[in-house]
């Protein structure tokens, strides 16, 4: 069996997919958002916290994963939760996720991903095959501000993408709205455009920035490259989610 | 009819009986009780109770707001305690000069009636219930109460913890209940001389029905004296309305809503008279009160919203009376409890589902009156109302502390093992986290308190203090002899049982005296199956009787326990010696053996290294309790829910294995130690879903503080749903809810004025924060905060 290096388990996870869930945050990720509110899932290595005695990443099989998840199985049999892996990046670990979600569906259960699309279709299609639900990030869509913002290019996400909405599988397009940063006009109108085009219909979800991780970018000996951006107020995210409203497209 | 009206009307009597009324001890009471008792001096306990209960209802003052639609209060003014001499008259005079500056829960009292109470309470010398059972408690009780290892309920103060017949009151009348009485009277033959205590006992419970009759006649006069002086027409009719009602009920069968809330609310009112319990309950509220409803929204007389306006009124009504407590309970009972419940929901006879439109209502005006009191308890069953489980997963989403969940498929079997019939066990209903059946049940939660996490402490040193070398229990060895972690066990269990038998020798004493020197026979002629018996519910008339024993500290004591099994005997990491003198010194200078005991597993991870051991303990505790009959039949219950005592406790009692250091304070019921459970909600579940919720007899309270980021998610009202769902498969007594963000409460503790509205849930019942005190309100503060969990 492959090992993953995980960093994180939440448990009564409501965000991350339908019904009470069990989220796993894998470790180890190609991009570097500069908003990113978990630094700590970025190294594919196991880290020390340097102000305290934390250690974040720990290797697991995904048969002990499955044990350690599956307690929570009252809660998903009740609420039709399940169990939705989140990083980091899965992709990052194919083999690993995977092997894991096989053994979900093996035992009945509900599960998600939730991905940048940051790698080969091939390898995409393998894990989005094992997955009930693939929750997905376009962070920009201009390639030059993509790149300024994540390190990365975005063409190979936007093809992936495509392929997704256009497979007609189960999926939810994530924006994840920085203020002043990404949330631009003409940014949000390529976005409706792009996903209008691609699925009529299809579900967006405003993801609001927050600044909740910045004290951990302290313990690693980062520094935040956003000190002074807010998180959106009621009516910076009301406009965005009046501009995709604009298109064919499910906002919440 | 407006509902900006109903919101005026209630908001007006939130601020003159609640919010801005200022809590003041008045003497009228007791001065009319001493005056009953020196009247009556030659006449039996029973009979001299019922006098003085009337020459009460007959002279008191009687309070009306301007805005109540029906009436009854147990004093001249709202958040004024009344005094009972005849059961505490030593411990009142002790408090006298502390009530107004006490830190909590302070009630203002005035030069001049000081010194008229002081006057009257010294009077009373050596006739006073706690006179009594003072003498009464053994010496090897009293010692262990000094050294903090118990505590003795009731020892000057009356029982609650019953839900009277309601549904009787309702279709009977009180000339019903006398009907039943002159009956027995006429043809009752004495067979032996105590026959003769049955007598008393009927004439007493019918002078007291009388008198609250007359009661109400008086409460009906003074509303048509206020109508006559009344310059407003609307409320002139309103008090003409009021005064209609009171000239029939309580006195006859209900036949309106409005009818039966006030033959409901006023005898209420006359059981706190009478005896000022606390934990007098409403009981199936949605129940009792649905044939009235129903025929009177059928008939066009009453709209949802006059409901929903009447019941308001019973929140801001219970919320105006406090009860008198001396000031060690302000401690462990503190912001002004008094544990009135109403229980909505539930089964009915035949297990159906029970629920109905009031059920909704009736949380529709809780959540418009959001005052402390009383508690409301939603009973979940499988084939529950979905609808009406949402609601009160909104309602829990407001932060009220309220409702709090049952679960049906652990409490009702608990009846069933308890002696009771399907049908009644169908029927319970709730008190803190305590459950009787309506009407006919005595299960009184005030056997006492065991300090469990001190009693370990004692298994570890031969049963002396290792803080202060202190023998405080039995010679059980020392931790170094042990050779084995069951051996521990056993010598906790030999401190357990010794520690219970003393709250029971010292227990069924006081009982005793209850039953000889402070019955109630008004509240007794509302119990099933008092006349019947022709005995007090103090004598064991009550269909089913029990005791209730608490066990507090129980994560606490389980974690102690874990450490000790983790770092003595399965790692050897350090010498049981060293351990023995870390806990006397308080952990100074060892820091790395703390550390050790803070490292090894705690309650509330789903971890069964620990989770085991809880159970255990518990299992032991129970068993200790069980076995032992009560007073008036019935037998003792153990229950693990410690209200405020787990402070108290912790407080007085020195550094615990578990790397606690001396005075802070103990987990609080069952629940995991604030801030050890670090995994998550589901996982502090999964772990009070180990212990066998069933063997605790009398309830398990759980408590999870949400933060409201929890809830904001959408859909999130059901997502809660299905939670508690889960954890009524998971075979879970109880659970509450406390949502709000730690951030509120530190800002409410540094500007308490701008925050008095807040509301918390404390135990089993929710309180103003301003009003508890800064331990409670650290503790609150203390608790698991989910927040980083999203």
């Amino acid at each position: 069996m492959t090992r993953g290096i995980i960093f994180n388990l939440a448990h009564y996870a409501v965000h991350d997919g339908p019904g009470i869930r069990t989220t796993v945050f894998l470790k180890g990720c190609p991009m570097r958002c500069i908003w990113c509110c978990s630094p700590q899932s970025q190294s594919f290595e196991i880290e020390r916290s340097l102000t305290n005695e934390k250690i974040y990443g720990r290797e697991v099989s995904p048969d002990e994963l499955f044990a350690e998840v599956s307690r929570d199985a009252p809660f998903w049999r009740r609420s039709h939760g399940g169990v939705t892996l989140s990083g980091g990046e899965v992709l990052s670990q194919p083999d690993f996720a995977v092997e894991f979600l096989d053994i979900c569906r093996a035992n009945g259960v509900h599960t998600a991903i939730e991905t940048s699309l940051f790698v080969s279709t091939e390898i995409l299609r393998s894990v989005a095959d094992a997955a009930d639900l693939i929750q997905f990030d376009i962070k920009a869509m201009d390639s030059a501000l993509h790149r300024r913002l994540t390190g990365q290019d975005n063409e190979v996400i936007l093809q992936n993408a495509a392929w997704l909405l256009q497979s007609g599988r189960d999926c939810l397009v994530r924006f994840p709205m920085v203020p002043g940063v990404n949330d631009f006009e003409e940014e949000l109108r390529a976005l409706g455009s792009f996903v209008e085009k691609h699925r009529e219909w299809a579900e967006i979800e405003i993801l609001k920035y927050h600044r909740l991780g910045v004290g951990i970018y302290d313990e690693l000996g980062r520094s935040y490259a956003l000190p002074d951006v807010k998180p959106p107020t009621e009516a910076e995210a009301a406009k965005a989610k009046e501009i995709l409203g604009g298109y064919k497209i499910k906002v919440f | 009819m407006d509902r900006n009206d109903t919101i005026k009307r209630i908001s007006g009597m939130k601020k003159r009986m609640v919010t801005e009324c200022p809590t003041e001890l008045l003497p009228e009471r007791a001065l009319l009780v001493t005056e009953a008792y020196k009247k009556y001096a030659s006449e039996p306990p029973v009979l001299k109770r019922a006098y003085a209960l009337r020459h009460i209802l007959e002279n008191m003052t009687l309070f009306i707001d301007d805005g109540e639609l029906f009436v009854g209060h147990n004093s001249p003014k709202p958040r004024s305690p009344i005094a009972c001499p005849e059961l505490g008259a030593r411990w009142i005079l002790a408090d006298l000069d502390t009530f107004a500056t006490r830190p909590a829960d302070a009630i203002g009292l005035t030069d001049e009636n000081k010194e008229i109470l002081r006057k009257c309470l010294e009077s009373w010398q050596d006739a006073s219930l706690d006179s009594v059972t003072s003498k009464l408690v053994p010496d090897e009780t009293k010692k262990a109460i000094a050294d903090n290892m118990i505590t003795v309920g009731a020892q000057g103060t009356a029982h609650g913890n019953i839900a009277v017949n309601n549904k009787k009151l309702l279709e009977k009348g009180l000339r019903g209940i006398i009907g039943e009485i002159d009956e027995k009277l006429a043809s009752f033959q004495p067979q032996c001389a105590r026959d003769g205590d049955k007598i008393a006992f009927w004439r007493a419970a019918k002078i007291s029905l009388e008198a609250v009759i007359a009661f109400a006649h008086r409460y009906a006069d003074e509303a048509e004296k206020r109508a006559e002086k009344c310059s407003d027409a609307k409320r002139r009719e309103e008090l003409h309305d009021i005064a209609a009602n009171l000239r029939k009920v309580p006195e006859f069968p209900a036949e309106s809503f409005r009818e039966a809330i006030q033959s409901v609310w006023l005898v209420y009112v006359v059981t706190q008279i009478e005896a000022d319990p606390h934990a007098m309950l409403l009981g199936r509220f949605d129940q009792y009160m649905y044939p009235y409803y129903k025929k009177d929204k059928e008939a066009g007389r009453l709209s949802d919203e006059e409901a929903v306006e009447l019941i308001a009124h019973i929140w801001i009504k219970c919320t105006a009376i406090i009860k008198l407590m001396d000031s060690v309970t302000t401690r462990t009972f503190a912001g002004f409890p008094l544990f009135q419940n109403i229980t909505l929901a539930g089964q009915g006879p035949r297990g159906e589902d029970a629920c109905n439109e009031l059920t909704e209502l009736i949380m529709d005006a809780a959540s418009l009156a959001k005052v402390t009191q009383p508690s409301l308890s939603f009973r979940y069953h499988n084939k529950v109302s979905h609808k009406a489980l949402l609601r009160a997963c909104e309602m829990i989403k407001l932060g009220l502390g309220y409702p709090a969940i049952m679960n049906d498929n652990c409490i009702i079997p608990k009846h069933l093992i308890r002696g009771a019939t399907l049908e009644e066990a169908r029927g319970y209903c709730m008190n803190c986290v305590e459950s009787d059946i309506e009407g006919a049940c005595d299960s009184r939660s005030n056997g006492g308190y065991v300090n469990m996490p001190k009693a370990f402490l004692l298994a570890l040193n031969d049963g002396a203090d290792p803080s202060t070398g202190k023998q405080c229990g039995p010679h059980t060895g020392k931790l170094a002899d042990f050779r084995s972690f069951d051996e521990l066990m056993k010598a906790f269990e030999t401190q357990v049982a010794y520690f219970v038998e003393l709250i029971v020798r010292a227990y069924d004493l006081i009982d005793g005296a209850h039953a000889v020197h402070a019955p109630e026979p008004f509240t007794s002629a509302l119990l099933d199956d008092c006349i019947a018996r022709g005995l007090t519910r103090q004598e064991g008339g009550v269909r089913y009787n029990f005791s209730g024993i608490f066990g507090v500290g129980l994560a606490s004591v389980s974690d102690a326990m874990a450490a000790v099994r983790k770092v003595i005997f399965d790692d050897k990491s350090a010498k049981a010696e060293e351990l023995l003198s870390a806990l006397k010194d308080n952990f100074a200078g060892a820091d790395e053996l703390r550390k050790l005991c803070i490292d090894a597993p705690k309650f509330g991870n789903d971890d069964d290294y620990v989770d085991l051991i809880a159970r255990y303990a518990a299992h032991i505790f129970c068993m200790e309790v069980v076995q032992y009959p009560c007073m008036r039949g019935g037998f003792y219950i153990p229950e693990l829910h410690s209200v405020s005592t787990h402070v108290y406790f912790g407080e007085l009692t020195g550094a615990t294995p578990d790397g606690r250091l001396a005075g802070m304070h103990f987990s609080d019921g069952a629940s995991p130690v604030g801030g050890r459970d670090r995994n998550g909600p589901t996982s502090a579940m999964l772990s009070m879903s180990k212990l066998d919720h069933m063997e605790v007899l009398q309830g398990v309270l759980f408590n999870q503080k949400f933060s409201p980021s929890v809830l904001n998610a959408p859909n999130s009202a059901a997502l809660l749903a299905d939670y508690i769902r889960a954890w009524c498969d998971l075979g879970g007594h109880h659970i509450q809810f406390n949502v709000v963000s730690s951030e509120d409460l530190k800002e409410a503790q540094r500007v308490p004025e701008e925050h008095r509205d807040l509301i918390v849930r404390v135990a089993g019942y929710s309180a103003y924060f301003a009003e508890l005190n800064a331990n409670t309100q650290n503790e609150i503060i203390a608790r698991t905060e989910y927040e980083e969990l999203n």
